[in-house]
């Protein structure tokens, strides 16, 4: 091996001299220590080489450039690089535009997956912020999520016991300005800039801002609303906003910097003031019975080797913060619910928290991306090598004529070079709008952490992948025509290929089927998995509805929540075009929903714990949800609270197996609900959550946010009355949210759509590739082939003989680069498995399609020129060299 | 310095002497005495690397001339590639060794 390296960089005798010195060195070392023998060997031949190389690398740059690139005179190799392309139009086209696409590609891509999977969180050391999550032990309470809501009196109570570490409560509000505009805001402390170490280009909180009496509230404002709603103004500091609805005056006492952004993303939160709540948040009373409204998320600045120290002191915190925790067997009151102890504490890392759905999405993305590059510049090998092929008989007459190597490789990377050039440039023209499209894709609520905007680095990295690439090949073949007899060419004219040579190109062309086989594998898998969700029944209606969120500016007393709801979801019903109006508790399809508050049947399955939907009167029949036994509760008894549940099909099978669910019991904390109907199952998290089930109850209080409409017509022509019953029906009342149910149902699963139209498009642009990268290599070997193919028919070969032999020629490659790619796929397949619904990883049926595919897109991309080499004139085919 | 003499560079100096320095102490310069006796006699290291391609480039010139002896072994099988001074070789670091000396003349006190 050493020897063959020593070969590539300087003349074989030498070579021969060199490698037998160190032969013979390490043989006399060897009598001493053999391992040392061995180690001595490896690195000073190492060390040879890269010398040797290093030193060629230098003749040649310095025979390149003592030539120079002329551009004029009739010997200038760029213009003969420009004329010579432009004598090969669509070879020139195809290179410039497959070089083109990977620019834009790589840098579209990177621009929107750079925030969520490379760059880190715009914080100091952001790696050391946690959010503190509140785990509830026992099957009665909420099970963990990731975001857990914490009063601040709670978090007050933690950080008396915890006083090594610093916590921080950040909630959300919004704040209104004098012209009606509002805008998301977060409720924050004074520990909020230390703990997550926010950048400010001006001003900032201090003590005195967080003192209870101060009459005006302090707030910080983003960049981005202080250029756009304050011109930028150099003097906003101690600026006063004129109190509004529920708000008091707020002075603006700092501006973000314009990186700056709090979670959960940028752009959505553009103003952060003092924490206010209905309990005094900063000072509370310590005898307090309860924690209070539990309305931010606690964040924690934590050093990795401390985590489980704080851990284990915030866990004491919250044991002995527990001024209310009831007796055993004594219920909680519903107030009490509401601000139940957590029973221990987890630290989520920030940026988990922020990126928990983004980063499957993306790293699927990014990852198909990254193997649609890889065909990319396979391609752009091909073509290259294929190039290369085609000046062979040039290259040989040039030689004999007393051309040396490196003129002809300095030719060939002229033309590679202008290739490149111009192919970076329109990638860079293309990458914004291409970017701009993906954007439009993308949906609005998808945290990229960052703005995505073209990075200069992701385009010099895709130029220099491209350059490197397409000249590495051309620089390859050029030395394979170089070290052979120059007379072989020369006398065979184009008929002539080198071995070597011949396998480089069935080798590029194998590849290429065989990344492509993995995307267009993928693509199928992700389009089959999609449409198995779309057949699924949602359980509610699917069309002509839509779930209007309504929020009032005040927290009435569950009887006055009850009555108001009810007050709505008639009026909705009054309305022309509306078939039906009913009030309920929690969004659907939103990938969220509450754990029912009642206990298992004694010995019954407990998990999954089904989820739980309070309703009002009218729900059922706007969600059109199907009973199969049993009957609805009454409005009644839906008005005055009756303890009646409907419950669906899989938890009457789950808690009552082989038995009536009608008349059994559920207890929640305070009394005995009986079961008076039996539903269908409905997938109220998402369209592709599997159902654990529902158990519908008549509203505890907390009702009157959420009203599923249903139409008796299109939603577009009857939603602007509807919106305006509410207002009509209570005045104090605003529509925050209007989703049509089609809508909801899709954003619902929305991850697995963006998934799957990436890998489909990626699919569908290795397709395309893999067709123009075939046509273009069997024009071009049928091009100098026409001389024996002119044979063949003076032999008496049929043209649909010559067909076949073209199209069997390729399909040696097209196999090989099947199986290589299937071998690629088992690997790669296995993991978006998890990502896949009812389909696996090896399911034959995508599989089978993605052969077919291939096949056919190897057939189409070579049977254009097949054709036509097989209606090729014999009389012309014989008489060209 | 005589008219005809080919100008030689440092270490190509260098070099030639160690070839005559190899041939006179282990009968053969080849590449592995020549890089040892210029590392011994310099007192400083020398690149291998620089040391073949020089041994090369001073073929190329006519100022050294190479024979090979008969492959051995130790060498896998591989014959040496021993070099040998040449006249016009001779001639030139001659001339260079009377170029330094009269440039030296009058300076030998600094």
């Amino acid at each position: 091996m050493v020897e063959r390296l020593l070969r590539w960089l300087c003349d074989a005798s030498l070579a021969d001299a060199i490698a037998g010195d160190l032969c013979e060195q390490r043989h006399q070392r060897a009598r001493v220590s053999p391992g040392g023998a061995a180690v001595w060997y490896w690195r000073t031949s190492l060390g040879l080489a890269i010398y040797l190389a290093a030193r060629r690398m230098g003749e040649a740059m310095r025979n390149l450039f003592a030539h120079g690139f002329r551009f004029g005179g009739h010997r200038g190799e760029l213009r003969q690089a420009i004329r010579s392309l432009r004598r090969t139009p669509w070879y020139s086209l195809t290179a410039i535009g497959v070089i083109a696409l990977s620019m834009a590609l790589a840098i579209s891509v990177f621009a929107v997956v750079d925030g969520v999977l490379f760059r880190p969180l715009p914080y100091r050391d952001a790696h050391e912020i946690h959010a503190v999550s509140g785990v509830f032990d026992d099957d009665t309470g909420p099970p963990p999520r990731i975001v857990r809501l914490t009063s601040p009196r709670e978090r007050h109570a933690w950080q008396r016991n915890a006083t090594e570490v610093r916590l921080t409560l950040l909630g959300y509000s919004s704040v209104a300005f004098e012209d009606g505009d509002i805008v998301r805001a977060g409720t924050v402390d004074r520990d909020f800039l230390a703990v997550f170490g926010v950048r400010l280009l001006m001003g900032g909180f201090t003590a005195d801002h967080f003192t209870p009496d101060r009459p005006i509230r302090p707030i910080v404002i983003s960049h981005h609303l202080w250029q756009t709603r304050f011109g930028s103004a150099p003097d906003i500091l101690g600026r006063v906003l004129p109190p509004g609805f529920l708000q008091p005056p707020l002075e603006i006492v700092g501006v973000l910097d314009r990186d700056g952004f709090v979670p959960p993303r940028p752009g959505t939160l553009d103003a952060w003031v003092r924490h206010a709540s209905r309990v005094d948040a900063l000072f509370p009373d310590p005898s307090a019975a309860d924690f209070g409204e539990r309305i931010g998320t606690v964040f924690v600045r934590v050093a990795s080797d401390r985590l489980a120290e704080v851990e284990a002191a915030l866990d004491a915190a919250v044991t002995a913060s527990r001024p209310a925790a009831p007796l055993s067997g004594q219920a909680y009151t519903p107030q009490q619910q509401e601000s139940r102890p957590y029973d221990s504490v987890d630290l989520i890392p920030l940026e988990r928290l922020l990126t928990t759905r983004e980063r499957p999405v993306l790293s699927i993305v990014f990852a198909t991306a990254l193997g649609l590059l890889a065909l990319v510049l396979l391609n752009a090998a091909a073509l290259a090598a294929a190039r290369a092929q085609q000046r062979l008989r040039e290259v040989a007459v040039r030689r004999s004529l007393g051309a040396r190597a490196g003129d002809l490789l300095r030719q060939a990377l002229a033309e590679q070079a202008l290739l490149v050039a111009a192919g970076a440039v329109l990638g860079l023209v293309a990458a914004p709008w291409l970017l701009d499209v993906a954007m439009r894709r993308l949906p609005p609520g998808l945290n990229l952490i960052k703005p995505a905007a073209i990075d200069w680095r992701a385009a010099a990295f895709a130029g220099l992948v491209s350059a490197a690439t397409s000249i590495a090949v051309a620089a390859l073949a050029v030395r394979f025509a170089i070290r052979h007899t120059a007379l072989a060419p020369m006398l065979a004219g184009g008929r002539w290929r080198p071995p070597a040579q011949v396998r480089m190109g069935r080798w590029l062309v194998a590849g290429q089927i065989g990344v492509g086989f993995a995307l267009i594998l993928g693509g199928v898998l992700f389009l089959t998995s999609l449409g198995r969700v779309w057949r699924e029944d949602p359980g509610v209606r699917d069309r002509d509805a839509a779930i209007l969120r309504v929020m009032f500016g005040d927290f009435a007393p569950p009887p006055v929540a009850i009555a108001r709801a009810a007050a709505i979801a008639a009026a909705l019903r009054q309305v022309p075009g509306v078939a039906a109006a009913g009030a309920f508790d929690q969004s659907l399809f939103q990938n969220a929903a509450s754990p029912a508050p009642f206990r298992a049947p004694t010995g019954a399955q407990t998990d999954p714990r089904p989820s739980a939907l309070r309703i009002g009167p009218g729900f059922f029949q706007a969600a059109a949800i199907q009973v199969l036994q049993g009957r609805l509760p009454s409005d009644a008894e839906l008005a005055s609270n009756a303890p009646v549940l409907v419950v669906s099909k899989s938890v009457a099978e789950r808690y009552w197996p082989g038995r009536n669910a009608l008349g059994q019991t559920l207890r929640d904390f305070q009394r005995d609900w009986t079961v008076i109907g039996v539903v269908r199952d409905v997938r109220i998290a998402a369209l592709d959550v599997e159902p654990v089930g529902t158990i519908f109850a008549a509203s505890s209080g907390s009702i009157g946010s959420f009203f599923f409409v249903a139409f008796e017509g299109r939603s577009a022509t009857v939603l602007p009355s509807a919106l305006a019953a509410i207002t009509r029906a209570n005045p104090a009342a605003r529509v925050g949210q209007v989703r049509r149910i089609e809508d909801a149902i899709a954003q619902s699963i929305q991850p697995r759509r963006i998934s799957t139209i990436a890998a489909s498009a990626f699919a569908l642009a290795a397709v395309v590739l893999m067709a123009v990268g075939l046509f273009g290599l069997v024009a071009q070997t049928t091009g100098w082939r026409t001389h024996e193919l002119g044979v063949r028919f003076a032999l008496g070969a049929t043209p649909g003989s010559v067909l076949r032999l073209v199209l069997t020629e390729q399909l040696g490659a097209v196999l090989a680069g099947i199986t290589a790619g299937a071998f690629l796929a088992l690997w790669a397949v296995p993991l978006v498995g998890s990502y896949l619904y009812g389909i696996g990883t090896y399911d034959v049926r995508p599989w089978i399609a993605a052969i077919a595919i291939v096949l056919a897109t190897a057939a189409l991309g070579a049977f254009v020129p097949a054709l036509r080499a097989s209606r090729v004139d014999p009389v012309r085919a014989l008489r060209t060299d | 310095m005589g008219r005809d003499a080919q100008p030689l560079g440092e270490f190509e100096q260098m070099v030639l002497l160690a070839v005559l320095c190899a041939a006179q102490e282990a009968e053969e310069a080849y590449g592995v005495t020549v890089h040892a006796e210029l590392e011994r006699r310099t007192k400083r290291r020398v690149a291998r690397g620089a040391v073949y391609m020089t041994l090369d480039r001073l073929e190329k010139k006519g100022l050294l001339e190479s024979f090979l002896t008969a492959p051995t072994p130790e060498r896998g099988g591989r014959a040496k590639r021993c070099y040998r001074v040449t006249k016009p070789a001779l001639a030139a670091l001659r001339a260079s060794r009377r170029a330094l000396v009269a440039l030296w003349e009058g300076l030998e006190s600094r």
